[in-house]
């Protein structure tokens, strides 16, 4: 099932958290709505889902328009960040829930609740805790009992709020992958909010990035990656070395940094560059005005890629680099070293 | 494996011996040496005249009565405590800090002036009573109104907690998978509010049961109609029989506390099937 986001605005008292969206989103893709924390990128979920109401615009689940539908009829499964499971349920009786609520006559039979639970739990792989209490689960686990919940109902649409945002970085690795397998065979349509990039592109078919109640750029993990649209985006997405300087007849000039800006204006401007700190070549002497002179201020040797800490001889700016451990050993770098840096790819903005 | 055997044996704060043996003393000092004395005192009495002051057909009435207004009051006090618990954490609403402490003014009230106003107002001629196709004071029901009021606080004040932590997120889960508000309600929150509201039922049964100052002004104290237990023994005391006085309240002691002990077994029963997180 589709789901269309047609120009929703939402306000608490004057702070303006969701502004005219617009988003569509066709049916059995896996989008992620990805965004600074306080972004509004929650607010929208529990629009679509109905839980809240939207000031202005509509929601429109397969061409019918839901705006001011209840949440108990738009067959939406929600997977709560703190799992929201029911306390005084085992967790077979928190999956059979959504099935037993249901009004006698499209109630399915004892054995048919039986079956269908039995069948999420081994979907889910927790086939031998159904007699469980929430309460003795990890937490990995109770994610996973919420999502066999919320999947019992057969929902049209799938919305999960942060749902990896409680668990340490090893489950919510395992799980990231787990639900991007799951997502393959269920093919239900789904949203899903983080704030951690990583888990974003990793799961996502298209991502959707969203920053002060706006979205800002919306495309493929790739599309997102490699051309960022702004220079919110580019920060957000990774970390980046900011360059402020002017553009100049198709050049970018920071000190005595200069690059090829690929922006076609005789007029002078203001400009961003941003590096990624893996885009660098390091050199022991200068080749040139595309190059940096820097000194090493601090060296973190440890693991496959190494972190240095290095100063911009001209103005002081510190840069972070990462380079790896082969190239690291052969240039013998040494802390307070002067070398120089350039960089391999520059991404302009003018502002 | 040793070691993670070992560290499970020793406590993170150390002063179990100490926290113990305080409270024990606490509690032997204040309940245990008072109450034994009850039953070494009546064992004075020998086995037949126990028997006889224990079963004279006037205390049986006033047992009868005790126990069962005790328990009607605790059940009322039970349905309205939870009320009274939800419309207190759910909603906001105009003066509810003043509504909040009136729920404690019971326990602060001495409660004779509870008992001398209630008989006031339910009195036949009371502006209550006057309205009321029944009568109220010096009957039973009146006895149980009395309790009622003495044990209002106890099933609010334990299910209100409860209720104030209970998470906003768990109720939207259940909307979220089809179910009405009632149903929300029937199988999510009642069931996690019950172990509070049996402990509040259990206090307040158990509160009532030894309730004396606002019973006698509203119970008229009628032989084998409104004498309740605690008035029994009273009377007993005032004729100076301190042994049958004594031998009506082991009665008392050892019923209160099975009762106590069966609504506690079935509290730790309906706890048990979720341990709490």
């Amino acid at each position: 099932m589709s789901i269309e986001i047609n120009h929703v605005s939402k306000a608490f008292d004057s702070f303006q958290i969701l502004n005219d969206i617009n988003l569509t989103i066709p049916t059995g893709e896996l989008v992620a709505l990805l965004g600074p924390s306080g972004s509004g990128k929650t607010s929208l979920l529990r629009i679509v889902a109905g839980l809240e109401q939207p000031d202005n615009g509509q929601i429109v689940f397969h061409g019918q328009d839901l705006t001011n539908a209840h949440i108990k009829e738009r067959q939406v499964g929600f997977v709560f960040q703190h799992y929201a499971l029911f306390q005084n349920m085992t967790v077979f009786n928190n999956i059979a829930y959504g099935l037993r609520v249901r009004p006698r006559k499209i109630r399915p039979s004892r054995a048919e609740i039986k079956a269908k639970v039995d069948k999420l739990l081994r979907l889910v792989r927790l086939e031998p805790f159904g007699k469980r209490y929430p309460s003795q689960l990890s937490g990995g686990q109770r994610q996973r009992v919420a999502l066999a919940r919320a999947l019992a109902i057969e929902p049209k649409i799938l919305l999960l709020d942060e749902p990896f945002g409680a668990l340490d970085a090893k489950v919510r690795k395992e799980l990231r992958y787990w639900l991007r397998e799951l997502h393959e065979s269920v093919k239900v349509t789904s949203i899903f909010v983080t704030h951690d990039q990583e888990e974003a592109f990793e799961v996502a078919d298209r991502v959707v990035i969203i920053q002060n109640g706006k979205i800002e750029q919306v495309g493929t993990p790739e599309q997102v990656y490699n051309h960022p649209a702004n220079p919110f985006v580019y920060d957000f997405i990774g970390s980046a070395n900011k360059f402020e300087g002017k553009i100049i007849n198709g050049t970018f000039i920071d000190g005595s940094f200069e690059t090829e800006a690929p922006i076609d204006s005789n007029i002078e401007s203001a400009g961003l560059g941003f590096v990624r700190p893996y885009h660098f070549v390091i050199e022991k002497d200068r080749s040139g005005k595309y190059s940096i002179p820097v000194q090493i201020k601090h060296i973190h040797a440890v693991g496959p890629t190494v972190h240095l800490e290095v100063e911009r001889s001209d103005s002081h700016n510190v840069l972070n680099i990462e380079i790896n451990w082969e190239e690291f050993s052969l240039l013998n770098l040494k802390k307070d070293q002067t070398i120089h840096i350039k960089p391999k790819k520059v991404q302009i903005f003018a502002v | 494996m040793t070691r993670i055997q070992h560290s499970k044996k020793k406590q993170s704060i150390p002063g179990f011996g100490l926290t113990m043996g305080l409270s024990t003393l606490y509690l032997s000092l204040l309940v245990l040496i008072p109450l034994s004395l009850v039953f070494i005192y009546s064992a004075r009495l020998g086995w037949t005249a126990f028997w006889n002051d224990v079963t004279d057909p006037r205390v049986i009435a006033s047992y009868k009565l005790s126990f069962l207004t005790a328990f009607s009051a605790a059940l009322v006090n039970l349905v309205f405590g939870l009320l009274f618990a939800w419309v207190l954490s759910r909603y906001t609403f105009p003066l509810k800090r003043i509504v909040d402490g009136l729920v404690d003014l019971p326990f602060a009230l001495p409660t004779a002036v509870a008992g001398i106003t209630l008989t006031t107002l339910y009195s036949e001629k009371g502006w209550i009573g006057k309205w009321l196709p029944f009568d109220v004071s010096f009957t039973p029901i009146g006895i149980t109104l009395a309790l009622i009021f003495v044990g209002l606080p106890f099933v609010v004040r334990m299910v209100q907690p409860v209720l104030q932590n209970f998470e906003h997120e768990v109720e939207e889960a259940s909307a979220s998978l089809g179910a009405t508000s009632f149903q929300t309600f029937r199988r999510v929150i009642f069931p996690q509010l019950l172990p509070a509201a049996l402990s509040g039922f259990s206090l307040a049964f158990a509160r009532s049961l030894g309730e004396y100052g606002s019973v006698v002004f509203i119970a008229g104290n009628m032989p084998f109609k409104t004498e309740i237990a605690p008035l029994m023994i009273m009377t007993k005391l005032e004729q100076f029989d301190y042994p049958a006085a004594t031998a009506i309240a082991v009665v008392m002691l050892v019923i209160s506390f099975a009762l106590i002990l069966l609504i506690n077994l079935i509290q730790w029963w309906s706890r048990i099937r979720y341990a709490s997180h």
